[in-house]
């Protein structure tokens, strides 16, 4: 469980793809950044287990229980599904597509840390069991990621900001 | 757009998903591949028979507790004590020596019942635990803070729907719920309360119709 990029890095990425989003298409508002950074987010929900550890789910429920899946593909594509059907329905395929851009690219960043053995998680559980080998680029407790996360952040902010500008003066009425 | 398959047609999609997803937790609880943890054997299963894994290769995650030569104990009680063999060459990411007390992850071949001669190991001091929860404390709240401010559930669809926007909706119809003043209120809205109320008129007037 030691092995997951910090949820900062994870959400500062999200933004980052959306708003690019947002800047390529214009039906991309705001609103929904915030559910590519959801997306992003998402399989971080496995973190559930700091709070409600597995052995007292067990205790509770006396079946045997572990949240880990929800850091997996399987886990990631029912937690989104489930996602979109809190939303009215005409967001629903738009939300789909924009929480599996935010999980991708939290899955990749997570392939991407620094593991002891050399592998990674089971990312495509359960369609296999198979461990890419870990990308050995950071720690979830190293700062630098989320450092430059948020420089790029920053900057596509910016740039996001002033194409609104620039649009609203174009189009007075928008 | 109304629900395609009606709200019963939307309970059962969600039922059939939460069931799949209860399914595999229990499923995964229940057998040993568990798809964080790495393939190899690790502290919780070494610790108490570690005669059992000499020759194999194992990873085991403790703090340390004496540094010539660094010795871990992987149990909070100071207990599971392992000798690890060139483990501050092995760092991945930072340069030795260990301190006491510093988090270490270490794999590797064990050579007997308490040495493990270690390939590599990462290590963290508690600060940056702390550092990472903090962040990613920050990191939740700040992505819970867009959505309150982007959408709001919509009683009558019982779903959530964007909050109106100035730019955001003028293409869209507006729906006869969001034409009500009450329908764009804000988190910082102080009449919160009237604003249920009101809700709840319009739920009934709905219902009747």
């Amino acid at each position: 469980m030691s092995d997951v990029a910090d949820v900062l890095t994870h959400v500062l990425v999200g933004y980052i793809i959306g708003t690019l989003l947002s800047i390529r298409y214009e039906r991309v508002q705001p609103t929904h950044v915030t559910l590519v950074m959801i997306g992003a987010l998402s399989p971080d929900f496995v973190k559930i287990e700091l709070l409600v550890p597995d052995g007292l789910v067990m205790a509770l429920l006396g079946v045997p229980f572990s949240w880990s899946p929800l850091h997996t593909l399987g886990g990631t594509v029912l937690v989104i599904c489930l996602g979109s059907l809190l939303l009215a329905p005409e967001y629903r395929a738009q939300a789909l597509a924009l929480f599996a851009i935010g999980a991708l690219s939290h899955h990749t960043l997570d392939v991407l840390l620094m593991t002891p053995t050399g592998d990674a998680y089971a990312v495509f559980w359960p369609l296999t069991e198979y461990r890419l080998p870990a990308g050995g680029l950071y720690l979830s407790s190293d700062r630098w990621p989320a450092l430059v996360a948020g420089l790029v952040a920053v900057v596509v902010w910016s740039v996001a900001r002033r194409r609104r500008d620039a649009a609203s003066e174009t189009h007075p009425l928008g | 757009m109304s629900e395609p398959y009606g709200q019963s047609g939307r309970v059962l999609a969600a039922v059939i998903l939460g069931a799949l997803l209860v399914g595999s937790l229990v499923w995964v609880g229940a057998t040993a591949a568990e798809p964080l943890e790495s393939q190899y054997p690790d502290e919780t299963e070494v610790t108490p028979e570690p005669e059992a894994y000499v020759g194999e290769q194992v990873v085991l995650g403790g703090f340390v507790v004496d540094t010539d030569p660094v010795m871990i104990a992987t149990r909070a009680s100071g207990y599971g004590q392992f000798t690890l063999v060139d483990v501050d060459d092995r760092l991945q990411n930072a340069e030795g020596p260990l301190e006491p007390d510093d988090r270490v992850s270490a794999f590797g071949t064990l050579e007997d019942e308490s040495t493990l001669v270690v390939e590599r190991a990462t290590t963290r001091q508690s600060s940056e635990t702390a550092y990472m929860y903090l962040v990613s404390a920050i990191g939740g709240l700040w992505v819970v803070g867009r959505f309150v401010r982007g959408w709001r559930f919509d009683r009558r669809r019982l779903a959530f729907v964007p909050r109106r926007r100035r730019d955001a909706d003028r293409n869209r119809p507006v729906a006869p719920s969001e034409r009500s003043p009450t329908a764009d209120h804000s988190s910082a809205n102080p009449d919160s309360r009237r604003d249920d109320t009101e809700h709840d008129q319009r739920a009934h007037t709905n219902g009747g119709e």
